[in-house]
């Protein structure tokens, strides 16, 4: 599971059309994008670039020996190199940022002035060349490393908090022309979000690939990234996709970008648009986005009971004794391999919601009760010989992730997991796997579990339509859980921020990569 | 209501929301360990690289590829 992030890239093995074996970066496979930013790492550890496939290959030799030989002193080093990208200085950072700043200067300043609606006019230009200048004069002045750091954790936090995935140099754009801009789409963004533009004077230019500049996939290639995308959403069909998803899919089919030409597009914020009447709300709740619910423990809340109810009709079904009991000494529950015991309550405790997911990811983890019984839920089982220290910790998390991903972020000191995993990389990775896949299970359960059962109000309400609105409330998709919200959760807001500075220096490279762009 | 504890209007219970799947990055950002996970990975693939080049097997047949390729 490539991310954004800079991992490997992964390498296939052919013959070409001569016969000769070769090993390749396959560019159709979707962790393997935007290769030809490593030209010179790829040229330097003796690459070639076949430019009737666009793909980076290597001649592997036909014996075994040859193979070990170019992957060892070619193959492998290349990817390291890559890798090892992500590392640079603050000063290198300054620079490169400051210089592809110069970059984008350069290009609004060459950019054609159309005007019209929704083209560049002069003034335009000049407003975007006069803000960047200034950005840079800042930047140029700062005093020292530390300043450099408060500047781009200030930009980083602005492009986290935008719903699109903008470039860092769009994200840079964006904030010089509109530092309160919350969410920013084109006006055919917004379209599909079911929100027109109010005032179209207040658009802000960003940089997009010129047509000219992209190459169409193929109708078979479109099918392929299509299906592709459904299969990374979880969803069968383009319908089912939400209004933000199709607008990400419709980023990649626009086709691969094979040369850095760009032209300056118009984009609006939320806070100019309005939702068009009679048609369905996509954009939800945005401003509840930034607003963190606080659970404490022992906290009461009727929205976490469709949760409760469905976590206990999953353990009805599935054999799962729970006896609702008045103490614990002091727990709030505890599995036994097909039977739990949990504190009682009305349905409505948030603490003990969670204390009955924590339990239930035992019985589906831990336990041997559902395998020994063939259930379907076996293939979750691990064990336990990983220790109790880690099993109590895979259900903590599991049981929070549950929670947190209904908006229920509860306050908790006992995940301390950077200790745990920190030396043992590869546990860390099959942690990670398994509490991903149990989650996500339980997140569909209950998802389904919440449909057929709509909430029923107990109290009268005055209104008939109210009342209906009650009986059957519309169940929509909500956010993911954002990392920041996990950290102020958990109260490490200052660990979460070195990350953030870890993250910089990914950013840095795409700087780097930047200014390559540029010079290609 | 007494104490400290909160009871929400049952009206609310309406914004209880359908979640979305989490994948292993999510909690490698949850939990601080991001760039140690993608370590991992990294590590990961490269063992897999290596598997891929030594295996006897290729993508496509020497015999085919003139009428296969473009």
């Amino acid at each position: 599971m490539n991310t954004n992030l800079n991992e490997a890239f992964i390498v296939s093995k052919r013959y070409d059309k001569r016969g000769n074996p070769i090993a390749y970066v396959d560019p159709n496979k979707p962790e393997n994008k935007d290769t030809f930013k490593y030209k010179d790492v790829f040229k330097n550890h003796g690459a070639k670039w076949d430019n009737e496939n666009r793909y980076w290959f290597w001649y592997i030799g036909k014996t075994k020996d040859q193979w070990q030989n170019v992957y060892t002193k070619f193959i492998e080093p290349a990817l390291k190199a890559v890798h090892s990208q992500e590392g640079a200085t603050e000063e290198q950072s300054k620079e490169s940022l400051i210089a592809s700043l110069d970059a984008v200067i350069g290009e609004v300043q060459a950019a054609p002035t159309t005007g019209g609606e929704d083209g560049l006019t002069p003034d335009d230009k000049k407003n975007v060349v006069d803000r960047l200048a200034k950005f840079k004069e800042t930047l140029v002045n700062l005093d020292n490393d530390e300043e450099f750091k408060k500047t781009m954790q200030i930009l980083t936090a602005f492009k986290n908090a935008q719903g699109h995935s903008y470039s860092f140099t769009n994200t840079i754009l964006i904030w010089i022309q509109n530092p309160n801009a919350k969410l920013v789409k084109s006006e055919i963004n917004w379209h599909k979000f079911n929100r027109t533009i109010v005032d179209k004077s207040k658009k802000m230019w960003v940089r997009s690939p010129s047509r000219s500049a992209l190459q169409k996939y193929s109708k078979e290639q479109e099918q392929q990234i299509i299906n592709k995308f459904l299969q990374l959403a979880n969803k069968k069909t383009y319908n089912e996709l939400t209004a933000g998803e199709k607008e990400r899919l419709g980023v990649i089919l626009r086709g691969r970008m094979v040369k850095p030409q760009f032209e300056f597009t118009p984009v609006y914020d939320v806070t100019n648009t309005a939702q068009i009447e009679g048609k369905e709300n996509l954009l939800g709740d945005y401003e509840k986005h930034n607003e963190i619910k606080w659970f404490e423990e022992n906290m009461l809340s009727d929205e976490v009971r469709p949760v409760y109810n469905a976590l206990m009709e999953f353990a009805k079904e599935n054999g799962i004794e729970v006896n609702i009991v008045d103490d614990l000494g002091g727990a709030r529950g505890s599995s036994a391999s097909g039977k739990i015991e949990l504190l009682k309550s009305e349905g409505n405790d948030v603490g003990i919601t969670k204390t009955l997911a924590h339990e239930i990811t035992h019985e589906l983890l831990h336990q041997t009760y559902l395998k020994q019984k063939g259930s379907k839920y076996a293939q979750y089982f691990i064990g336990t010989s990983q220790g109790r220290d880690l099993v109590e910790q895979q259900a903590e998390l599991s049981a929070w992730m549950v929670l947190a991903s209904y908006g229920f972020n509860l306050k908790t000191t006992s995940l301390n997991y950077a200790a745990i995993w920190g030396a043992d990389k590869e546990a860390m990775i099959r942690v990670f796997d398994t509490v991903t896949g149990v989650v996500n299970m339980l997140l569909d359960y209950i998802n389904e579990h919440m449909s057929n059962n709509p909430i029923k109000s107990t109290e009268p309400t005055k209104e008939p339509a109210e009342m209906s609105e009650a009986v059957a409330p519309s169940i929509k998709q909500a956010r993911h859980v954002t990392p920041m919200d996990v950290a102020k959760i958990l109260g490490v807001t200052s660990e979460y921020e070195q990350i953030l500075n870890q993250s910089k220096e990914k950013m840095l490279e795409n700087f780097n990569r930047l200014i390559k762009k540029s010079i290609l | 209501m007494k104490g400290s504890k909160k009871i929400k209007s049952v009206k609310n219970a309406k914004s209880v929301k359908n979640a979305q799947p989490i994948n292993p990055m999510d909690l490698a950002k949850v939990l601080g360990v991001e760039k140690e996970y993608v370590e991992a990975l990294f590590e990961q693939q490269l063992k897999k690289n290596k598997k891929i080049i030594m295996c006897d097997d290729f993508e496509n047949k020497k015999n085919n590829i003139i009428n296969n390729d473009k």
